[in-house]
């Protein structure tokens, strides 16, 4: 369609909905994480056995759990912990995957057909159950569950970020890189890691929330972090023994984790639209 | 003259894209009469392709039709109903489209697909809907039709797929036939034997036909009136003789210059600059930035198609239309060049002898399914004398792009001899091999694809200079030295390739290759991607490199008018083999292989239907 080729040189639509309210929760549930790492209104494992499960009150914005610890400072306390699970989980991940995905999409051949299907077995592991068994051998803990989520997650980076180097390393330019003499650790990394950025930055995002819930589960199920620290996972777990007395412990995490992984979910899909946008323009 | 079938009348679309609307085509009026065939010339950005989308009413959702009506049997196809418009499109009013393969559903059988336009507007089915799909076929001169018909598209090759689009655009019967760039896609004999049928379809059914084009020489074979559109306005139209003839519109006549000729060896010219994007640029002359003859009334005044005295409808926007010597008509053309320098020192550059490249197809998991062996270079031995041309040429699939891969040990070879400047490239241990590949460089077709979009200008250019080891400082000024070599100036050392156009990427290519100033440069179909004005100002370039640098060139090319120009040497390739090799004169005068004779008849050339038909 070379007459659209005109409408290249327009500028992109600047707004996007989008992008705009995942890069604000996003913030917002950093920013949250930092406060929490120096301020909370309350010592976080503060015990007050006289206000157990109480609701919200001018005191206790968020109420109180089961041993009268003030929920809002717990969840300030916590922050930073999932926070760091869902990223941690998610640098790892890449770490891993994205060196295997550009070895395999540059040399393709037997080394690519061979780690490929051995990727497709992992990845019809669902991911908690194979987080679940990286942990058996680690032992709980949270170092354990950010490196069993990253080892999770690495299969799928290994499979998207591939497709993006298939798809990069057919153009000219990665041949011609090649004519003049170029290494092959300079092609991958100087010529072909610069053009798969934007599904890493896409798949990424939207990894940090998925690995955010998958901590919380894990943390949950008691692998994750260990009590009495708080995490927005632990503080579920402990809540809803009491759910039949009082729902107000829960409210708080809950909300906590519903809006991080809105926000990462909504920017991964922002930036998509957006890079995407960039590219179709880019390619008419 | 009858009255005309399709009429658009002051047609003017724009895209709107982030809240701004860019024109891309601005009050085009056009006529089809009954039975003519015509040509519609224009390059990239031209606005020639959503002309006829706003004809099918195929526009995307971001097109804005501000004005104009396109009539077909006193119907505004732009105002009716979606469903008298299935009963127009496809029926009355059917289009061809330039690339085939994406065209035809890779699903069904082609004969369905025939079968299902038949059914859809003649409510044809069964043996008869069979029966016809068969004759169909057999029209568009396709053996065999049952064969052709149970076959999926991937089955067929590119110029059977698109004979089987034809056959499906006359399925309904239609009365107007629009071909947005139906030869593009396809090799240089395959486009003229579908030149060829159109004309004799043409012949034998009389509907009329719009012919898009940016190719004025497939034009030419074709149309009995030509209009030449540019930057989204019509510039000329008028009898296809007096158009090629007579150019009146200075882009008209830069075009026309810009087109290389196999008949003499002459260099074509390019028309330099690019055009206008400005959606304001409707209030002067578009072409204004890129016209030799502009004067003070063309940057304010926007001028009309005016008539000219020659008649036949001939009408050119340029304030000077009837004042032809203002405009340099009449001038000389370009000048003769000897493209080519001698040379002297001793010993080829390049010794090929007996190589031949293979590769497997359909080897499976790891290797162990059953595969094929393609013979994609069989026994080819040539040499390239230093500061020479050699040119191979051939269709697509003849090997000569695996040839040059090859030379250039991209792809491994598995026979004979690459000698190059005494020393044998196959022997090569990866320290020599990364100073042969300094010394021999490769331009590909397709800059885009060429240029990494994520990198600079300043360091696409400058990156061999870092693999050679030149020190930070003289990098700066190679670079610079280079890109103006190429005609870029140090503003582009930021820029990225998106911001470049077409022909600006392929001169930052061409600075790339040659900033080691190499001894040998493969070039891979260097023009093809490229609008016909600035092919022409890229080969001169070429040749001005090879002037300046001293290094040789091995040109890969389907396209012989831009071999003739600049090859001293010729291959002709075909399924692997070389049929014929000699010097260029040789070769383009007097031809001894029956396919070189065929390829250098295929090449369509700008003498018009009329005075073809009279000869």
């Amino acid at each position: 369609m070379s007459d659209l080729a005109a409408a290249s040189a327009a500028p992109l639509p600047r707004v996007n909905l989008y992008l705009a309210c995942g890069a604000a929760l996003t913030a917002l549930a950093i920013a949250v994480a930092l406060l929490g790492l120096v301020y909370s209104p309350y010592a976080p494992s503060k015990v007050d056995l006289l206000h157990r499960l109480a609701p919200p009150s001018p005191a206790h914005l968020l109420g109180t759990d089961r041993f009268g610890r003030d929920v809002l400072s717990r969840v300030l306390a916590g922050g930073w912990r999932s926070i760091t699970l869902g990223f941690g989980a998610t640098a790892l991940g890449l770490a891993i995957g994205l060196p295997i995905a550009l070895l395999t999409g540059f040399y393709r051949g037997r080394l690519d057909q061979i780690v490929m299907r051995f990727v497709d077995a992992l990845l019809s592991i669902p991911t908690l159950v194979f987080a679940l068994l990286v942990i058996v051998g680690l032992g709980p803990g949270l170092v354990q569950a950010v490196l069993a989520l990253g080892v999770a997650a690495s299969p799928k980076f290994v499979r998207i970020v591939r497709s993006a180097v298939l798809d990069a390393a057919s153009h000219d330019y990665v041949t011609a890189a090649r004519a003049r003499g170029e290494s092959a650790l300079y092609i991958q990394y100087g010529e072909i890691l610069p053009s798969v950025w934007a599904p890493i930055i896409v798949e990424g995002s939207i990894n940090v929330g998925f690995a955010l819930v998958g901590g919380a589960a894990l943390s949950y199920l008691g692998l994750g972090t260990q009590p009495p620290h708080a995490d927005w996972g632990v503080m579920i777990n402990e809540a809803q023994k009491y759910i039949s007395v009082s729902f107000w412990p829960l409210l708080g995490p809950a909300l906590a984790i519903c809006a991080s992984v809105i926000g990462f979910n909504l920017l991964g899909e922002g930036l998509r639209d957006r890079l995407h946008l960039q590219r179709s323009l880019r390619d008419v | 003259m009858s009255d005309p079938l399709l009429e658009i009348e002051n047609l003017s679309v724009s895209f709107a894209v982030g809240g701004a609307l860019h024109p891309a085509v601005k009050d085009l009026t056009l006529a089809l009469h009954p039975g003519e065939i015509v040509g519609v010339v224009g390059e990239s950005g031209s606005g020639k392709s959503t002309a006829l989308l706003a004809v099918m009413s195929y526009l995307p959702g971001n097109a804005v039709i501000e004005s104009g009506r396109v009539l077909y049997g006193g119907v505004d196809l732009l105002r009716a109903r979606r469903e008298t418009l299935d009963d127009i499109r496809g029926r009355r009013v059917a289009m061809i489209y330039q690339d085939p393969t994406t065209a035809l559903n890779p699903a069904m059988t082609v004969g369905a697909q025939i079968a299902e336009v038949l059914a859809r507007h003649l409510a044809m089915t069964g043996a008869r809907a069979r029966e016809r799909t068969h004759e169909l076929l057999r029209l568009v001169q396709l053996d065999d039709p049952p064969r052709v018909a149970a076959a999926h598209p991937h089955q067929l090759s590119g110029g059977m797929q698109q004979r089987v689009m034809i056959a499906m655009a006359l399925a309904g019967e239609p009365d107007v036939l629009l071909m947005d760039e139906p030869t593009t896609a396809l090799d240089v004999i395959v486009q003229a034997h579908v030149l060829d049928l159109v004309r004799t379809l043409h012949r034998q059914l009389r509907s009329a036909i719009v012919f898009v084009s940016h190719n004025l020489a497939a034009v030419a074979q074709l149309a009995d009136r030509i209009g030449v559109l540019y930057a989204g306005e019509l510039m000329e139209l008028g009898p296809a003789r007096q158009v090629l003839e007579q150019p009146s519109h200075p882009y008209t006549r830069g075009l026309i210059a810009a087109v290389p000729r196999i008949a003499a060896r002459q260099l074509p010219q390019g028309i330099p600059g690019t055009a206008s994007r400005d959606p304001e640029r409707f209030t002067r002359c578009v072409f204004t930035d890129r016209c030799a003859f502009t004067a003070d009334i063309c940057r304010d005044v926007r001028p009309f198609l005016v008539e000219l005295p020659s008649g036949g409808g001939h009408v050119s926007r340029c304030h000077f239309a009837t004042e032809p010597e203002r405009i340099g008509a009449g001038a000389p053309g370009p000048s003769i060049r000897t493209a080519s320098g001698q040379s002297d020192e001793s010993g080829p550059l390049l010794d090929v002898s007996r190589l031949s490249v293979e590769y497997r197809r359909g080897a499976g998991f790891l290797g162990l399914g059953r595969s094929q062996v393609v013979h994609a270079v069989r026994d080819v031995s040539f040499r390239l004398p230093r500061q020479r041309v050699l040119a191979v040429v051939g269709e697509s699939g003849s090997g000569k792009s695996t040839l040059a891969r090859a030379l250039l040990r991209l792809i491994p070879a598995v026979n004979g001899r690459i000698v190059f400047d005494g020393a044998d490239v196959r022997a090569l241990d990866s320290g020599r091999l990364r100073a042969y590949r300094r010394r021999a460089q490769i331009v590909f077709q397709n800059p885009t694809s060429s240029l990494n979009p994520h990198k600079t200008v300043a360091d696409i250019v400058a990156r061999p200079l870092v693999l050679e080891g030149v020190p930070r400082d003289d990098r700066r000024s190679r670079v610079l030295a280079t890109l103006r070599a190429v005609g870029l100036t140090e503003a582009y050392l930021d820029r990225r390739p998106q911001q470049l156009s077409g022909g600006e990427k392929q001169r930052v290519a061409l600075a790339r290759a040659f900033v080691t100033e190499p001894l040998l440069v493969v070039l891979d179909e260097p023009t093809t991607a490229l609008d016909v004005s600035v092919q022409a100002t890229i080969l001169e370039l070429l040749l001005e490199q090879k002037a300046r640098t001293g290094c040789a060139y091995l040109l890969i090319s389907h396209d012989l008018a831009v071999v003739r120009q600049v090859a001293d040497e010729v291959l002709v390739m075909r399924e692997g083999l070389i049929c014929e090799s000699g010097p260029a004169e040789r070769i383009f005068g007097s031809p001894s292989h029956p396919y070189t004779r065929e390829l250098l008849a295929a090449v369509p050339d700008l003498q018009p239907v009329s005075t073809r038909n009279s000869v």
